[in-house]
């Protein structure tokens, strides 16, 4: 579903990211992982094609973000680590904007807000104006945004930041229904233990280079995610 | 404490003017001699034209001791710095984002607000100054001035500010007051800012009759100040040279803004935590109306034009002049025409002039110009929508020419009333809706070249920006250029000199569009 091939993106000298590769098959939920400016967040953003990138390809669904962006973001859904939205409109004005921005059809979209916001017990709230929300309501206004046009491929940077416990939960059961339907999420995190739980695959970076990636059983091993992550910082301090 | 959060307000100014976003860089030293000069040409030209009214105001000077003509440099200065400062007193003080931030913070709220109090004394001294300074340079044409009076003037001008403050402040916040308390507050917002900017305007306009007047009853104006306006009446003895006076205005001046400043500490945070609240309705749920994403687009951003009202008041006053340009050719159009046909070159030329008349009130419309910049932090948004750049660009035009044009028709439609064949009339349409066209390319254009995404005020975007600037300057260089085609074609017919402008501001138009797109695409894609 999504193939990063030899992705380097630099910032002036610096290099933010430096010969990734990785694939996301359908199915799969694959956590991202790595400290504050490994380059999470700006492989995240070369995959939905917010940020051009100088050396690799990108390809979603078989076609090139660098040449098809618009095919490529038909098919893919981005949550940012700080949602910022349209804080003039109201809740329900921003999913029905967001569902004309990608064709959503009108029982479709009415039949989403209606589950989604149910799920995370927003609904009451959707006829607030966003500048009233809470940063949690703000996130989960968000995800059902991602959710609401039935995405192929999922990126979420950080989406568990903000949630309540109940919400997390539902978040937890919806990416995996949504991989359980054939489509594919790729997020960063750095709650371990719920990239531990909740990932077929996780990929640890540092400084922008792939330190391990593969299983989450296998990169584990007899220890805990925590444990391996720890080990493979000091390694490479 | 204080000097830290002085420090920060100054450094939040600073950071907003000089700074070249994105990568931080300080601005260029052009950019700086750019700002400095417009400061120059903005002061001088109000010093000039406030020196001109003095001069005006002059004869006054030789009435009661000189100092009714000092009351009424300081009413005149109350006036401006009062217009000038009072709604960035409200955003400033009320609607800062970092309000909460302080108030959470060990700081006494009464500190807080001085330390943006003493930024907004600056401003409001400035303002002073470009009224006294001409006021006192015209009273030494026709007195010489002593030492005594100087001192006094520096003492005056300085604690001045003061009673002006505390009346900006007072009024500042029962509007932040009312404003937490009432619905579709931006409305309310918009209609007060153009409220205020029209009464400026009628004052301006009626202000030769205003000075007449003065001069001719000074006995009678002198009386009630000295009756019902005692700030202004010792500020006024205090520079025709009496200390004691003097004395008078500081307690008049330091009192106020003491008192002011005591009142509002205690209700800070009341009113700045009260508008963040916000409120809440609960969301019945109806039919969704679906829009094509080009639509979708040009509805979100016909939205945001109203959701910020500074926006509208600063870069949509053309809408408005347009409707008022509307109604007072209903109203007066046909008493006008009697005088504009007794004119032979008014006669003939009605139809250019009708023209160049929509065309200038276009020039105030530039709301594409800090569009781009306004995405901000949403920018994410849509570039991770399946939305093409030029679809993205095409919904901000649209939406401008959405709310221009039908003014603008509204405007032209009103000119029924001046004599000109239909063709001219057709021509004086078309060749303003070029105008309007061009200027909202334009607009765009720049906002491209010279985007700001990381403010933290969209006032900064608004007010601020150079494609704002660019802009307005650029729509009104395009007015004075079709103008001054006419000048170099001296014998051709009035219809074919609006024909030719008609086709040259379209083919401009159809250039500037062909680059936006060229352009836009790469400038959008490094945002």
């Amino acid at each position: 579903m999504l193939q990063i091939q030899h992705l380097t993106k630099s910032f002036g000298k610096k290099k933010a990211v430096d010969d990734l590769s990785l694939t996301i098959a359908a199915g799969e939920i694959y956590g991202f992982i790595g400290h504050n400016g490994a380059g999470k967040t700006t492989t995240i953003k070369a995959c939905c094609g917010l940020l051009p990138f100088e050396e690799g390809e990108i390809t979603v669904d078989g076609i090139s973000v660098k040449k098809d962006p618009l095919e490529c973001k038909k098919r893919l859904s981005y949550l940012p680590d700080n949602p910022d939205l349209y804080n003039f409109m109201k809740g329900i004005q921003y999913l029905n904007f967001v569902a004309d921005m990608y064709g959503v059809g009108k029982n479709e979209r009415e039949e989403q807000i209606d589950r989604y916001g149910a799920l995370f017990g927003i609904t009451d709230d959707l006829g607030s104006m966003i500048s009233a929300y809470s940063h949690g309501m703000r996130q989960k206004l968000a995800l059902i945004a991602a959710f609401l046009h039935r995405p192929k491929l999922i990126l979420m940077d950080e989406p568990f930041v903000g949630l309540d416990p109940l919400a997390s939960h539902t978040l937890k059961e919806l990416m995996r229904e949504h991989c359980d339907n054939g489509g594919a999420i790729f997020f960063s995190t750095h709650v371990l233990e719920v990239a531990e739980k909740l990932c077929d695959k996780v990929a640890i970076i540092k400084e922008g280079k792939l330190i391990v990636s593969g299983e989450t059983e296998e990169v584990t091993g007899n220890t805990s995610l925590e444990d391996v992550f720890l080990e493979l910082e000091e390694d490479h301090v | 404490m204080f000097k830290a959060l002085l420090i920060s307000r100054f450094q939040a100014i600073l950071y907003s003017m000089f700074l070249a976003k994105k990568e931080n860089k300080p601005s260029t030293a052009g950019k700086k001699i750019l700002i400095g000069l417009l400061a120059v040409y903005v002061v001088g030209a109000v010093a000039a034209l406030m020196g001109l009214m003095f001069y005006g105001l002059s004869p006054l000077i030789a009435l009661e001791d000189g100092w009714l003509y000092f009351a009424l440099a300081a009413t005149v200065a109350f006036v401006l710095c009062f217009v000038g400062s009072v709604f960035i007193t409200q955003s400033q003080l009320f609607e800062a984002t970092d309000n909460e931030l302080l108030l959470s913070m060990p700081i006494p709220p009464s500190m807080i607000l001085m330390s943006r109090m003493l930024v907004l004394l600056l401003i409001n001294l400035v303002y002073e100054l470009m009224v006294l300074i001409p006021a006192l340079v015209v009273y030494g044409m026709y007195r010489p001035l002593t030492g005594s009076q100087i001192a006094l003037f520096v003492l005056s001008a300085l604690v001045f500010p003061l009673l002006i403050m505390a009346v900006t402040c007072l009024f500042s916040y029962l509007f932040a007051f009312l404003l937490a308390r009432v619905k579709r507050r931006n409305m309310i917002q918009i209609a007060l800012y153009f409220l205020f900017f029209f009464a400026y305007l009628y004052v301006y306009f009626n202000l030769q009759n205003y000075l007449t007047q003065l001069v001719e009853n000074g006995d009678v104006i002198a009386d009630a100040y000295r009756k019902a306006l005692p700030p202004f009446y010792y500020f006024g003895k205090t520079l025709s040279g009496s200390w004691l006076d003097g004395l008078f205005l500081v307690l008049w001046s330091a009192l106020p803004m003491g008192l002011i400043l005591f009142l509002l500490a205690k209700g800070f945070a009341n009113v700045t935590l009260k508008k963040t609240a916000g409120k809440r309705s609960v969301y019945r749920r109806g039919a969704l109306k679906v829009s094509s994403p080009r639509l979708a687009l040009m509805k979100r951003e016909l939205g945001r034009y109203f959701a910020i009202p500074m926006y509208f008041f600063n870069c949509g006053l053309g809408v408005v002049m347009k409707g008022i340009l509307g109604v007072v050719l209903l109203l007066k159009g046909k008493e006008w025409l009697p005088f504009l046909e007794s004119v032979p070159f008014l006669k003939d030329a009605l139809a250019p002039l009708f023209a160049l008349t929509l065309c200038f009130c276009c020039t105030m419309e530039c709301l594409t110009a800090p569009s781009i910049s306004l995405e901000g932090k949403n920018l994410w948004i849509i570039k991770s929508a399946p939305v093409s750049e030029e679809t993205f660009l095409r919904s901000k035009l649209e939406a401008a020419l959405a709310l221009g044009l039908p003014s603008l028709v509204f405007a032209w439609g009103c000119g029924f009333v001046l004599p000109m064949n239909l063709y001219d009339r057709i021509i004086a349409l078309l060749l303003s809706a070029g105008v309007l066209l061009c200027l909202n390319i334009f607009g765009l254009l720049m906002n491209l070249y010279f985007p700001r995404l990381d403010w933290v005020s969209e006032v900064i975007v608004i007010k601020q920006s150079g494609s704002v600037i660019a802009t307005v300057f650029g729509g009104m260089g395009l007015v004075v250029a079709l103008a001054g085609i006419h000048f170099l074609l001296p014998g051709v017919s009035y219809s074919a000199y609006m024909t030719g402008a008609l086709v040259i501001t379209l083919l401009l138009a159809a250039g500037l569009w062909l680059l936006t797109v060229k352009e836009g695409k790469k400038r959008y894609a490094a945002l």
